[in-house]
């Protein structure tokens, strides 16, 4: 399907993008410091409300994005779980005074992150949004950190950087092998002895490194948690 | 006109990665030698998504395209260290030039 016929099915992830630009850019200049919250979540319900499941399965924007139940399970279970962190998230942090609009908006980018995740088709899309979703969990965490949790967000960003690359490098061999970026083209050429070895490794690389990426992600909230813990513990 | 074999190609990402792989195990004090050693991985998977994309079964602009957001990774992803290097900096750690 065509970029634009494939936009019908993509009104809910569009009305994420808007909301989130709408928030971003519009949230600090606004008086009211709640404006961004509700806006956020305005577009967040709107967005589920617009999703749309079509009968059979859709290779929407020419085959990079795929529509079927299991997408469709997952975009619900991202709406679900940012909704959640929306309204836990009401109650807000000292560090979160301080950005609102940048963190309601950063919601909005993760849940359109993690559908776009969930509906990859092709290792490109794939590889595009895992590390929009790293980014915008790295950012999130950042809002949620201290300052000792900041600057071990800083550093996590460069330890991010090594996990994106050794998992490019297991996604280049992926492709070499197969030939083709489209996960059901390498599903059908898994192939046999040296050449089943060789995506072994290729595929122990991309989880290395993704696993990394998504630890250093999470380092500044984790590190921050830890802090708070050891605080607590220790009376000062 | 002789073409490079392939495999000149893919010995030569190895090593880089190879050397990529080492700078990470050994410096990870060192900010800048991390951020080139990351940097040299990147560059060893751009390198073997442009080889690859001649033996793709079709479409074979998709490794090139791969290749090049590859190396808009590692723009950015030098941007944003040199950013952080810079922050960090400010407490007082070594990180600069001057710790090669």
């Amino acid at each position: 399907m065509n970029n634009i016929a494939s936009l019908k099915f993509f009104t809910g992830e569009m009305l994420l993008l808007t909301g989130a630009f709408i928030v971003l850019f519009r949230g600090p200049a606004t008086a009211r410091p709640g404006t961004a919250k509700y806006t956020a979540a305005a577009f967040a319900l709107l967005a589920a409300l617009a999703f749309r499941h079509p009968a059979r399965s859709l290779d929407l924007f020419y085959g990079a994005f795929i529509l079927e139940p299991v997408t469709e399970r997952l975009r619900r279970a991202a709406a679900f779980v940012i909704g959640a962190a929306m309204l836990f998230s009401f109650r807000r942090t000292p560090r979160q005074q301080e950005a609102p609009a940048e963190y309601w908006s950063l919601l909005l980018f993760l849940e359109f992150g993690l559908i776009l995740l969930a509906g990859a088709r092709n290792l490109l899309m794939a590889f595009l949004s895992f590390e929009f979703v790293c980014l915008d969990v790295h950012l999130i965490a950042l809002c949620a950190a201290d300052e000792k949790g900041w600057k071990s967000g800083l550093e996590g960003l460069l330890r991010g950087g090594a996990g994106s690359a050794i998992m490019l490098y297991g996604m280049s061999f992926l492709y070499g092998l197969s030939g083709s970026l489209d996960f059901s083209s390498m599903a059908g050429r898994a192939g046999t002895g040296k050449e089943l070895l060789l995506y072994g490794i290729a595929l122990f690389l991309v989880f290395a490194g993704a696993f990394f990426r998504i630890g250093a992600a999470l380092s500044p909230a984790a590190f921050s948690l830890w802090r708070r813990a050891e605080k607590g513990r220790h009376g000062n | 006109m002789n073409l490079i074999p392939a495999s000149h190609y893919l010995v030569f990402s190895l090593v880089l990665f190879c050397a990529g792989l080492f700078g990470l195990a050994t410096r990870r004090k060192e900010r800048v030698r991390f951020l080139l050693s990351v940097e040299l991985i990147l560059a060893a998977a751009a390198v073997n998504l442009g080889v690859f994309s001649h033996t793709a079964l079709r479409l074979p602009e998709e490794g090139q395209i791969f290749a090049f957001f590859a190396v808009i990774l590692s723009a950015a992803l030098s941007a944003a260290g040199a950013g952080a290097l810079d922050v960090l900096d400010r407490d007082g750690r070594r990180s600069g030039p001057e710790s090669l």
